[in-house]
Order: C-alpha cells, then structure tokens, then sequence
C-alpha cells in the first residue's frame, strides 16, 4: 500500500466524514483525528472507515452523546468523533473522569483526549478491555494495545492519572491505510464533489483570455 | 481618514476592520516581508552554494537536470525534466495533462535510482506520485511569445529585444506548485523545525528560484545546439530580467479562508511593520536617502506593470497618479519633522487610491530592514496546533465576540438573493476548487464551508435562544453544525487579521482578490488578471540568480531600476 502524507490522510478523513453527513466542523475533527493516529502509527483511516460505514448518513445531532453520568448514545453505537469533541470542548473545565458506555471505534477517542489533556497540561489514560493508552501534551504511552482495533466496546473509561505508564510510540509523517478503508474513505469523500456539467467547467473554473500565449 | 493627530508613541496597527476587506487585500503589493525576499537574503547570509549537479538539455529544450543549493545543514535540489509540448496541448488551466517542463524538489541530493523514480512520476504531475523526500511537485508552460524569439536571437549571435522581454517578462510560467503534503510529498510538519523554513513557504519558493535559473539555462543551451558556432548566451543584467512567470486560479483563493491562524500572522507581521515604522521619532539620513531612492523605482514597476483587465487598468492609472502625488509630496514637505513616517502615512492614507496607500505600506518597509525584517519570522503557523475549541466559552461571551469580529457580517442581510449568490464547491472532475452561482446550478448540496460572514450570522442568531450563562459545549451537542463557526470565532477572538472581513459568496465577489492577497506575500509583482477569477503574475523578476546570489547587493532587486 502506498503510503500517504499525513495531510492527505487528514484530508480524504475530512471529507469522508462529511460525505457521510457529519457537518464540516465535526468533519475536520475526524480528519485531525485520523492524522493524529496515523502520525502515532495507529490505524486511525481504518477506524473512521468503519465508523462511517456503520453509521452512515446518520444525523449530526442525533450522533451527540447524552453527556451524563456515564456518556451515552441516543441510539446505537456512541460516535467516538462526536463524543471526542464534546470530551475536548469541556477540557477547559479541567481534567475530569468519564465513562463512556458502547462506545464504536474507541480507538478514534484517544486524539480527543490527548487534545483534551494537553489542554490542562495533565495525563489522561483512555482505557476499555484490552487497550490502556496515556495521553499527554507530546506525549503517548501504550500499554497494551490488543484490541486497539476494536469496532466497539461496551464501556470505555477516560480519566486523569499522575504520570503516563507504558511504551512510548515515537511519531511519524506517513499514514498507511490499508487499499479497502481507503477505497472505503474515497468512496464517502467522492460525495462532497459536485457532480461536473459544462457550464461550471467553463464558468466555475474561470475561463477568461487565452492562456497560451 | 482618522482626522485627529495620533500620539506616535502608542501607533497601534492598522485596524482589521480596514485592514481584512477584499478590496484592500487585492491592492497589496511584495514587501521586504515577502517569502521569495525572505528566502535570498537568508541563502545569501548563510552563504549558500550553487551547483548545477547535472543539465542535458537538447536543441527542443528535452531532457533533465538537477540543479542543487547547499545550505550549512542541508542540500536542496531542484530536479527538472524538459518536454516537447505540441503548441495545441498547452494549456495552463489545471486541467491540462502535459506541460513544457515539470519539477521537484528533493530534499537533499538525488542518487541515480531518485532520478529513476521521479523520471517515472513528475512529469505525470498530479497523476503520478512523489514521496516523503520531496518537497514540491510543479510544472511550467512556455511563454509562445517570448520563448522562441529569445532561442532563435540567441543562435543568430545576437540578445533579444530588450522590449519584447520587458513587454512579457519571462520565458515559463508556474501553473501550478504543489507543497506540503500534496501528491504525496512531505508534509510541512515533517520539516518545519528546520531554521531555511521557518518563514511560510520556503521550499515552494526555492523551487521557483531554481526553476527561473534552469529555465534560463535551457534556452542558452538550445540556442547554442542550434547554432553551436554562432550562438551567445544572454547579456548577465538582460537575464536578469526574465522573472517566472505564474498563473493562479480559483483553487488557491480558498486558502486564505481555510487557514485563518497563518492569514492573521501574515498580516499582522506586516502591519507590525508599518506600525514600527510610524513610531520612528526621525527619518535617519539613511532611511530617507534610500526611501527617496526608491520612489523612481516604485514608478518604474508601475510603468512595466502591463494588463489587459478594465477593474486593474483603472487602477494601474489610479496608482501612477499616486506615486506622482506622493514624490510632489515627499519633495514639499520633507522627512524631517517629527516622526516623519507617520506623518507621511497619514498623509497618503487621505491623498491615495488604496493601491497606492498599500505602496506606500511596501515602500515605507523598504528602507527599515534591521526594524522589520525579523518579523518574517513570526508569519508561520504550526500545521497542528491551534484547532482546539473551548465548550466552556458561555454563550453570551461568545454573542459579543460575534458582534465584535463580525459585525460586517451581522449587518448583511443575508436572506437577499445576491448576499449569497454565489456558491464555493468541488468539481468531480478535476478535484478543484470552483465558484458557481448558486440559484442558477444545483450546486449548494456541495457547498463549501467558506463563507465565514454569513456562518458567523447564523450562529449568532442560534445564540438567541440560548441562556447567556450556557456552555457553548451543550449548544453545540444540539446544533453540531454551527461547530466551525464557534472555532473560527474563538481563533479571531486573540487574532485580529485571522478572517477577512467580507462576504466570500457576495454577487459582486471578485475571487483575484483573494489570489492578490496571498500571491503579494509571496513577493509575486505585476498582476494581471485575466478574468474575475485568474491572475497571471511574476516572480523573481530582476533577482539575482543561484550563480551570481553573493556577488550582487543584498536584496535590492524586488523594485525594477528607476527609468533614466
């Protein structure tokens, strides 16, 4: 598979997320996700290529978590990108413990809680059944990782610790997605493109005075 | 106008209520803070050493070359293929799928087994594919009405005509130089950290340097394959004359809108500037010998300054008449009362059209470079810092912080058919950014998030509803739609010049304005629009070239000789 830049990666995830109808602010969340796994070595394009896949077209709002005691979907499966923002938006209320119930793709969580803990300068470990990582600003720790590709778990725990314990994952430039989640990405990201008529190849693009002279 | 007398010692910047509107964006003109200005005085500081590591170039300008500048650190090599483009195939629009001459830059010195590889990928540009160790991916097109005037001089033993030079201004034009990231090549974070790309856009604007040079190069060398006997190569101060030449479409107007961290630190690197210079108590002999210098030479690019477009026509009138109030004026009232810079400025921003006020912003940097210089510095923005989103901003907080950045765009009315009449999409076809109308194409389901005036709107009339004390966390669980308006919002809140203040979707938007905004911090002159919505520019023109950078003055190429 040949890989792609990290701004690459970090686009075709941005759009995929809106051709699969999450509103572009949520969308550009999810492209600074996958960018952010991919540059950590983590299969982040395989992740959101899942996500999307199973809850496409759902509605924005109706993938919000209910942000109580424990965070929970409205229906189905909590969407990690969704529950990820709202976990950042409230970093500015300091480093707090949540717990989210079935959540999908957890893996998709953990750039939200790094964002979230490099916000309050403190080490946030996201754990669920066979994955543990600690998050902080510039800094990851893994522990293990087993099941880091997970399409869902029942309950997904995120709070503050003093010091991140684990392996240290160095970071890259490239993202490598496997050929079927970025065909899968391409084919959700194919629908943020108008469909091209003449008129706008001529009119839209600009066409003016000759240009080559 | 600010009638009353400002106290120079609390100069503040410019407002971006003046600063943002299009129209002033697309009056501003290269300053000393210009990327491609940035970058030769930094290779000439550090001592920078060309080599033309490799150039096998044929009678109809086929083959390759790798034209290499070594820093103190590192090597950066200019990787360059020439092809035989039939007239009919050339075409700079992005769709086109051949070129002239298409390029690379690697990042170091290329083995034998790169060139085997890039041999096989760049000259397919966008269809082909580059790798982490190439920084750049471009193309060029033959100017038809230059290039074979100058090849067919040159071997007949004889220089070009110096008018028809003047009259074109370079022998290739850019239609395209993809960085960071695009096609597969590094992404700037990868090397961002090193000290030659601190300033934005540092390894696209080696890559046109090196470019021009090897464009230069090639036309000696088919003139002598031609007429090996006869041929001469160009007059040294002649060459200097051939910029790059550069052909900008819509799919760079977006940029400004998207990536509004690096638009503030550009302005306000710039207006920074300005506002240093306005607080100088005196003009020092120095600065006002070199300022009055530079007048002649501001005129000089406005004489050589050709377009064939009506809105820039007038304004090419408007700015000469400028420049000849502002010599009247500098010769009657002098640089010698107290701080003589203000004083100017504020005279010129009653006196000029907004091209010559935005001159005169360039010219006022001219001779200040131990004061401004430095700032160029500071006009990068980090690939990925800067996105966070506070939820815990309350909504009445965030009411006001609208009412204060965007208080233009509250006052449109935005349910009036030509606020939105326009409508920023992707085509299928090309992947590129287009401008369509939006009530006349069935476009809007496409639409992209670059209309931050009337998102603005929206979000502020969401807020109405909400609680003043209410996070705008639970605002936005609800209405997850408005999340990249409450972002933005926030950036502009401690960044000033972070969104242009205007409609980017008006009936009556002119998308070169945008193209002029960001082509002038690349230090490109000579604007030429050839529609609403495509420019052609220069680059490099008058600039010294890699072989002779240290032996020519230090940055004093960017304004054209005074004319005798």
């Amino acid at each position: 598979m040949t890989p792609l830049s990290l701004g690459e990666a970090e686009a075709l995830a941005r759009k995929a997320a809106r051709g699969a109808g999450l509103d572009w602010g949520t969308a550009e969340e999810a492209g600074r996700a996958v960018r952010w796994l991919c540059a950590h070595q983590f299969p982040g394009g395989e992740a959101l290529a899942g996500l999307l896949i199973a809850s496409d077209r759902v509605p924005p709002a109706r993938r919000a978590p209910v942000c109580g005691m424990v965070w929970r979907a409205r229906a189905g499966c909590l969407c990690p990108v969704t529950a990820g923002a709202a976990l950042a938006d409230r970093a500015g209320a300091g480093p707090h413990a949540v717990t989210l119930a079935d959540l999908a793709w957890p893996l998709l969580l953990l750039p939200f809680a790094q964002a979230a803990a490099a916000r309050h300068g403190a080490t946030l470990r996201v754990a669920w059944p066979g994955f543990r990582a600690d998050v902080a600003a510039g800094a990851l720790a893994l522990g293990p990782a087993e099941a880091g590709e997970a399409a869902r778990a029942a309950e997904v725990t995120c709070r503050p610790v003093p010091v991140p314990q684990g392996e240290g994952r160095p970071r890259g430039y490239r993202a490598a997605l496997r050929p079927a989640a970025r065909a899968a990405l391409e084919r959700f990201a194919a629908r943020t493109y108008a469909p091209a008529t003449q008129a706008g190849r001529l009119a839209g693009a600009g066409a003016g005075l000759t240009d080559n002279d | 106008m600010d009638g009353s007398a400002s106290r120079p010692e609390t100069i503040a910047p410019r407002p971006a209520a003046t600063v943002m509107r299009l129209a002033r964006l697309g009056a501003l003109h290269q300053t000393r803070l210009s990327f491609m200005r940035v970058l030769l005085r930094r290779l000439r500081r550090e001592g920078w050493r060309f080599e033309r590591r490799a150039f096998a170039i044929d009678a109809r300008g086929v083959g390759e070359a790798v034209y290499t500048m070594h820093g103190p650190e590192r090597s950066y090599s200019l990787v360059a293929f020439g092809h035989d483009l039939p007239d009919a195939m050339r075409s700079d629009r992005v769709i086109a799928t051949a070129w002239d001459a298409t390029f690379t830059l690697f990042d170091g010195v290329p083995t034998e087994d790169d060139i085997a590889r890039l041999r096989a990928e760049v000259p397919r540009q966008e269809a082909g594919r580059v790798s982490e160790r190439e920084l750049s991916l471009s193309r060029a097109n033959r100017s038809v009405r230059l290039f074979s005037h100058v090849v067919e001089a040159l071997a007949a033993g004889r220089q070009p005509d110096p008018a028809q030079v003047e009259a074109v201004g370079y022998l290739m034009r850019t239609t395209a130089v993809y960085g960071s990231g695009k096609f597969g090549a590094a992404d700037r974070a990868a090397i961002e950290d090193r000290p030659e790309f601190a300033a934005p856009f540092q390894p696209e604007m080696l890559s046109v340097w090196l470019t021009r040079a090897f464009v230069l190069d090639m036309v000696e060398e088919m003139a002598r394959r031609r007429a090996p006997d006869r041929a001469v190569p160009l007059d040294p101060a002649l060459r200097r004359r051939f910029g790059i030449g550069n052909s900008t479409g819509l799919g760079m107007a977006p940029f400004l809108v998207s990536h509004p961290i690096l638009l503030n630190n550009w302005i306000a690197a710039r207006e920074e500037a300005l506002a240093r210079v306005r607080r100088l108590p005196v003009a020092d002999a120095e600065a006002a010998a070199r300022f009055r210098a530079m007048l002649p030479r501001a005129q000089a690019c406005v004489a050589r300054w050709r377009s064939e477009h009506p809105v820039q026509r007038a304004r090419l009138a408007a700015l000469g008449a400028d420049l000849e109030r502002l010599a009247d004026h500098v010769a009657a009232a002098g640089l010698s009362g107290d701080h003589p810079w203000d004083a100017l400025w504020r005279w010129g921003e009653g006196a000029l059209s907004e091209e010559g006020q935005e001159m005169l912003v360039s010219l006022l940097l001219e001779p200040h470079g131990a004061l401004v210089d430095g700032l160029a510095e500071c006009m990068s923005a980090g690939e990925e810092t800067g996105l966070g989103l506070d939820g815990t901003m309350t909504a009445g907080t965030l009411r006001a912080l609208l009412e204060e950045v965007y208080d233009w765009a509250l006052a449109i009315d935005w349910d009036a058919p030509e606020a939105q009449a326009r409508c920023w999409y992707v085509s299928e076809e090309k992947l590129e950014p287009r401008l369509g109308e939006r009530w006349a194409e069935e476009i809007a389901p496409w639409e992209q998030p670059l209309a931050p005036g009337r998102d603005a709107a929206r979000l502020h009339a969401a807020l109405r509803d909400e609680p003043p004390g209410a996070p705008v966390a639970e605002l936005l669980l609800r209405r997850p739609e408005h999340r990249a308006a409450v972002r933005r919002a926030q950036i502009a809140a401690r960044r000033p010049y972070a969104e242009i203040r205007d409609n980017t979707i008006g009936a009556d938007l002119m998308p070169i304005d945008m193209l002029r905004a960001k082509l002038s911090f690349f230090g490109a002159g000579c604007f030429d629009p050839r529609s609403d919505r495509w420019v052609r520019i220069e680059m490099y023109r008058g600039a010294p070239f890699p072989h002779e950078l240290h032996d020519l003055p230090e940055d004093d190429w960017a304004w054209p000789e005074a004319e005798a």
